[in-house]
This record gives structure tokens, C-alpha cells and sequence, in this order.
């Protein structure tokens, strides 16, 4: 049971948006660091589109403040599918050091489904690297389960 | 050899988007190898258009479909007139069509940035015709055709101008640095493309690679040796990456300046030259000196 072309293609091109819901920017910083020659993620074939139509998959950093969430669901909702959400950084995965504020809603997931969590504050990028790999490898999994 | 002459035009035309994708993947890897790093492997715009290709459909506006079928069709014609050896002025004038529709898709849909990239994809395509005009007007003048089949080269002791004029001009049709205004990525999204997606991009991006292709047949024909042309199809290709590479994006008022002051007069150089009006004019004087002294 093999992938065909356009399965491949998922696997073999996965397109980036990386959008901060209110982060200090560390965790940013770090993802477009991964874009940079000394860890080129464009030899996986990933491209850093601004465009959420264009992408597949969504790398948010930043604990969820309230007047981003909004935008955030939108970013989302634009995304045709199938698209996978990474939250970088500890701030994505459960609010971080703003766990608990009344302003942030407190991690990603109390808004999107996530896929994978690569915490860190700041995230390194071989670590970034390392979750778009996994969330790579779920997709995989699930559109071989789909056969 | 009268079936060959009338089937390689179409096994060209049928392979074209197979080549200008090879070529795509060619430019990113240059790219990438000119900026220190790895870069994607040859064959990478391929599997980017078939993960495009199974992405759900979300249309903004039907209207943006029919615009982006008529980008990639004029295209597609404008090849094929090359290959079967047709009208250069035609192949213009298809190609002008061709932005023209990517530009009206542009507006099809009530997208500020799409909007924005469309006003300057316009001024990208006011900067770029006039030029490519009086290079083929220039190219008529000194071979006195406008057919491809007849155009064997030769151009190019008289002709350096309007070469020089297309290779000045060829950033600016492919839409990479130093005039990349239209399409500014993350300044105005994706610029004309921004609201096309999944199925509806392929057809913008497959209409991009021949785009780029037609451009480099183009200017293979100042030249009629095969191996030249070879040559230079490469050679414009590395200078035009190498010039993306080097340098910033400029806003449109440069664009402008550049094309019409520098570039337009550059071509119309060509076209003085190509049609002896130097020699007239040299011819004139010394008449005139002769007669005087």
C-alpha cells in the first residue's frame, strides 16, 4: 500500500505560514532561523508562503491573546486542507510564563487542534526542524489509514 | 521530414510544461547554491504541483478561474505560435494577453492586496511591452520578416541593443528582484495570486514556468548557431538569477524610470540601428561635407 503522486507531493512539499499570536518574537526569530542557509528547510522542499491560501502547514508561536485569536481562526479557516498546526515554543503549547494571565487565552490548542508541540523557550530550530518532520511523519500515518 | 516538421512542434508544445518545470526547479537550486545552502532537489516544482493539486478547492470568486484558464491558454498559444514557427509580433501580443487576463483575476476578487498587486502587475506590464515591442520592430527592420521560421539569426553585431534591452527588461516580466514589486512577498501576500489556491494555483504556476520559457526562446533568436543558442538561453537565465540574488526590491517609480529611461531608449537604439538610419545620417553628412568642402 504506496502513496500515490499527489500524497507524495503532501509529504514531499509542505508549504509554511508561520503566524505569532502575541509572542515576544524569541520563538520567531528561531523559525525563520530554521529558513536561513546554516539549516536551509528548503531542501525539504519547504517554503515560507505569507499566504494561508497557499499553505499546509501552520507554525504558530505565541500564547493566544484575545484580539489574535480572532485572526488566528480566520489564518485557519482560509487554509484548504489538509493542513497540520505546529505550536512552537512553550507559550504555544500551554501559555508559558503567561499561563494563567487574563489576557492570553493560554496555548494554541484552546483554539486550533494541534498536531504537534515542540516546546523550548526559545524552541531551537533543530527542534522546529524535528516537529515539522513528525507532523510530516502524521500525516503520512493518516493518509495511510485512509486507504 | 515533412511529418517530423509537423509533429515536433506539438511534441514541444505537449513536453513545454514538463521543461519549463525542470527549468523552475533549475532556478531554485542555482538560487539556493548562490546563497551558500543545498536547495531543493530539480524535480521539486513538480511535487509542488501535485500537492497543489489535491488540495481542497476554496474559490473566492468564480470569475478568478476563468481568468487564470485564460493566463494559462494565452501562454500555451503564444508557445505554440513559437514552435510552429509563426508571427513574433502575434507571440507578443498573446503573451500581453496573457497578463492582462492574470491581471483582470486579479481584480476579479475583493481582495485589498489583491487588488494592489494587480495596479502593479499593471505598471509591470507598462514598463515591460514597450520595450519588447521596439525589439521586435527592430528585429522586422533587420530581417524584414516577422515569421520565427525566418528569423535565422544573425541579429547580433547590429542588433546588441535590443538584446541588451530584453535581458535590462527580463526581471522585471519574471517578476523576481530588483522588480518583484508585484508579487512582494509578505508585502502584499502573494500580490495577484494572492486569493488562488489549491487546483486554480497549479494553473497560475504551470502559466509562470512557460511564461519564463517563452521569454528565454525569445531571446535565443538574436542568435543562429544552435550551440549559441544554447548559450545563451543558459547564460540569461544565470545573469537574470544572479541579479535576483544581488540585489533589493525597488518601488514602482524606480520600475518606471528604469524601463522608460534607460531601457526604452536602449531598444529604440536597436531599432535606429537596425534600420540604417545611421547610415543615413552618416551618409547625409558626408554628402554634405563632400559637397561642402
Amino acid at each position: 500500500m504506496s502513496l500515490n503522486w499527489i500524497e507524495q507531493g503532501r509529504l514531499k512539499s509542505p508549504w509554511i505560514t508561520h503566524f505569532d499570536t502575541g509572542s515576544c518574537n524569541g520563538c520567531d526569530i528561531e523559525v525563520l532561523a530554521c529558513l536561513t542557509p546554516k539549516f536551509d528547510v528548503e531542501r525539504f522542499g519547504i517554503l515560507n508562503k505569507g499566504n494561508p491560501k497557499h499553505t499546509d502547514v501552520f507554525v504558530v508561536t505565541g500564547p493566544v491573546t484575545k484580539r489574535s485569536r480572532q485572526r488566528l481562526l480566520n489564518l485557519y479557516n482560509q487554509a484548504p486542507g489538509p493542513k497540520v498546526v505546529i505550536a512552537v515554543g512553550a507559550c504555544a503549547c500551554s501559555g508559558g510564563v503567561y499561563q494563567g494571565c487574563y489576557n492570553v487565552e493560554g496555548g494554541i490548542d484552546e483554539v486550533l487542534p494541534v498536531d504537534v508541540y515542540v516546546p523550548g523557550c526559545a524552541a531551537k530550530p533543530e527542534a522546529i526542524i524535528d516537529g515539522v518532520v513528525e507532523a510530516l511523519g502524521k500525516l503520512k500515518q493518516l493518509m495511510l489509514e485512509a486507504k | 521530414m515533412n511529418t517530423y516538421a509537423s509533429v515536433m512542434p506539438a511534441i514541444l508544445l505537449i513536453l513545454s510544461p514538463l521543461f519549463g518545470g525542470i527549468l523552475a526547479g533549475v532556478d531554485r537550486k542555482i538560487t539556493a547554491r548562490m546563497q551558500n545552502r543545498q536547495g531543493p532537489p530539480l524535480t521539486q516544482p513538480f511535487w509542488d504541483v501535485f500537492k497543489l493539486w489535491g488540495k481542497e478547492t476554496m474559490v473566492s470568486s468564480p470569475a478568478q478561474i476563468l481568468f487564470a484558464l485564460g493566463y494559462l491558454g494565452f501562454m500555451l498559444l503564444a508557445l505554440g505560435v513559437f514552435f510552429w514557427g509563426g508571427d513574433l509580433l502575434a507571440i507578443v501580443f498573446l503573451t500581453t494577453f496573457a497578463s492582462v487576463c492574470m491581471v483582470l483575476g486579479a481584480f476579479a476578487v475583493r481582495s485589498p492586496y489583491a487588488y494592489v498587486g494587480g495596479s502593479r502587475e499593471l505598471l509591470q506590464l507598462a514598463a515591460f511591452e514597450p520595450v519588447l515591442i521596439a525589439a521586435v520592430a527592430a528585429i522586422y527592420l533587420k530581417t524584414h520578416t516577422f515569421m520565427v521560421s525566418g528569423i535565422q539569426g544573425g541579429l547580433l553585431p547590429v542588433l546588441v541593443p535590443s538584446l541588451l534591452a530584453l535581458w535590462m527588461v527580463l526581471p522585471i516580466k519574471m517578476r523576481k528582484s530588483p522588480f518583484d514589486i508585484a508579487t512582494a512577498h509578505q508585502e502584499v501576500v502573494k500580490g495577484p495570486f494572492t486569493e488562488y489556491s489549491g487546483p486554480y494555483y497549479v494553473i497560475i504556476t504551470v502559466g509562470e514556468w512557460l511564461e519564463l520559457l517563452l521569454l528565454l526562446l525569445v531571446i535565443t533568436l538574436f542568435v543562429a548557431n544552435p550551440w549559441l543558442k544554447a548559450l545563451l538561453f543558459v547564460a540569461s537565465l544565470v545573469g537574470e538569477i544572479l541579479i535576483d540574488n544581488a540585489s533589493a526590491r525597488l518601488n514602482w517609480k524606480w520600475l518606471m524610470r528604469y524601463s522608460w529611461a534607460l531601457a526604452l531608449p536602449m531598444s529604440v537604439l536597436g531599432i535606429m540601428l537596425s534600420s540604417n538610419v545611421f547610415q543615413g545620417l552618416i551618409n547625409a553628412l558626408s554628402a554634405y561635407l563632400y559637397i561642402g568642402g
